[in-house]
């Protein structure tokens, strides 16, 4: 499936979530940093133009190997992951993006170099495409009533080394979500997100956990 | 003696405060390095300790960077004639492959803002560019950064590319970004690593210490 032209007004992006991102817990930042906030997320709600795709395949999930097989496509899942995964029937493999426009947007405030503008615009493009992510798991939901699925699972994460975005994307249709994955496996746009949803009738939807999690920097840790 | 705001000016990010503190000080001939030391990095270190402490975040800092750019900016001249040292001179650069740059600059503008001298070299940037940047601009420290676990590891090539030119003990080498731990730093033979923007402020001056 895939959805295109996704307006903010389609999310649920909240000023207290780019705050979190920014690193804000239960404190609202000052008065500046509000107005400054609200203005991008205003700003951001004519310019976000986002996307999603998933793509169903049939899985083996292989507990003693730590990986799953899709498509005759081995994925190094590692032990969490793939116990994460454990009893799926199918896969969801999935790219998200919050659009080429956003990216545009956020080279054009690299520009000027006013950090804290800077700062709180990739916060806000988190924290969107995560939604979109989000967004796309109810659609998800809404075609496979009859399934349980997994949360989200990204290369990089939990072992699964970043590099196998290249056999990821070569199950979803080329230039999906007009991302362009470059040889490093970093994504353009910068907030745009790929991955794994597993599915089926035995699955356990398990948290996935900040205590099972190595990326001891990613913004939305629990601390 | 006269009172000035300029600390408290740094610390809550007030940089036209900051301006204005910073004139009315000059004219009543503060000295510079007591403007420096007394008031902007007084004023850091506070809101630097408020952040380690959880009670100051990212934004705060920035703009207490911006307010102490906006202070610098005015002293800068008066300090060459003066011959006031700076903390010393970075070169910072997102390594080949990687496009990231938030955290870098991050800490390339807190670095500014606490009164290094900073050359931002940007993304994608090869060994060799490293190496030429140091050259041209006599660096005291170079920051290297990466967000990936498939480009951290030119870092090391760097490394080896500063000992190769005979570079290696003039230049501090300091490594960040959210895959980098203090094990890798130590692996290839890094002179230290921070997690975050504020820490590598520490860092840096220690190492020019």
């Amino acid at each position: 499936m895939e959805k295109t032209n996704i307006k903010i007004k389609d999310l649920d992006c909240t000023l207290q979530k780019v705050y979190t991102a920014m690193g804000y817990g239960k404190t609202l930042p000052e008065k500046p940093i509000q107005e400054l906030t609200l203005d991008l997320l205003s700003k951001a709600k004519e310019v976000v133009c986002a996307c999603f795709n998933y793509q169903i395949y049939p899985c083996s999930v292989l507990l003693k190997q730590r990986q799953v097989e899709l498509e005759t496509i081995l994925f190094n899942t590692q032990r969490t992951l793939t116990i994460l995964l454990d009893k799926s029937e199918k896969i969801a493999v999935f790219a998200a993006s919050v659009g080429p426009q956003f990216q545009v947007w956020l080279n054009e405030e690299k520009q000027k170099n006013d950090m804290i503008r800077v700062f709180i615009l990739d916060s806000l493009g988190s924290v969107i495409v995560e939604s979109v992510g989000d967004y796309m798991e109810l659609l998800l939901e809404k075609e496979f009533q009859q399934l349980k699925h997994t949360n989200r699972f990204s290369p990089g994460y939990c072992g699964w080394d970043v590099s196998e975005q290249h056999q990821l994307f070569s199950l979803l249709p080329p230039a999906v979500c007009g991302i362009t994955l470059h040889e490093s496996a970093m994504m353009t746009p910068e907030k745009s997100i790929s991955g794994f949803i597993g599915m089926g009738e035995a699955v356990q939807t398990k948290k996935y956990g900040c205590s099972i999690c190595t990326n001891k920097h990613c913004y939305l840790r629990k601390k | 003696m006269k009172i000035y705001q300029l600390r408290e000016a740094i610390v809550k990010g007030n940089l036209n405060l900051a301006i204005e503190e910073t004139n009315r000080a000059l004219t009543d001939h503060v000295k510079l390095q007591e403007l420096i030391n007394e008031y902007l990095i007084k004023g850091m270190e506070e809101i630097g300790k408020a952040f380690q402490e959880g009670k100051a975040f990212v934004p705060n800092l920035l703009m207490s960077a911006r307010a102490m750019k906006g202070s610098l900016d005015i002293l800068k001249p008066l300090l060459k004639e003066e011959n006031v040292a700076f903390q010393g001179r970075v070169v910072i650069g997102t390594v080949k492959g990687d496009l990231h740059d938030i955290g870098k600059n991050l800490v390339a503008s807190m670095l500014e803002g606490c009164g290094f001298e900073v050359i931002n070299l940007g993304v994608n940037i090869s060994d060799e560019q490293f190496v030429k940047a140091i050259k041209e601009n006599k660096a005291d420290i170079i920051c290297m950064s990466a967000l990936l676990t498939t480009t951290m590891v030119y870092m090391k090539d760097i490394i080896q590319l500063l000992i190769k030119t005979g570079l290696r003990n003039q230049v501090k080498v300091m490594v960040g970004g959210a895959p980098v731990n203090q094990d890798f730093a130590d692996e290839i033979g890094a002179d230290g690593y921070t997690e975050n923007a504020n820490a590598a402020v520490s860092l840096a001056r220690s190492l020019v210490a």
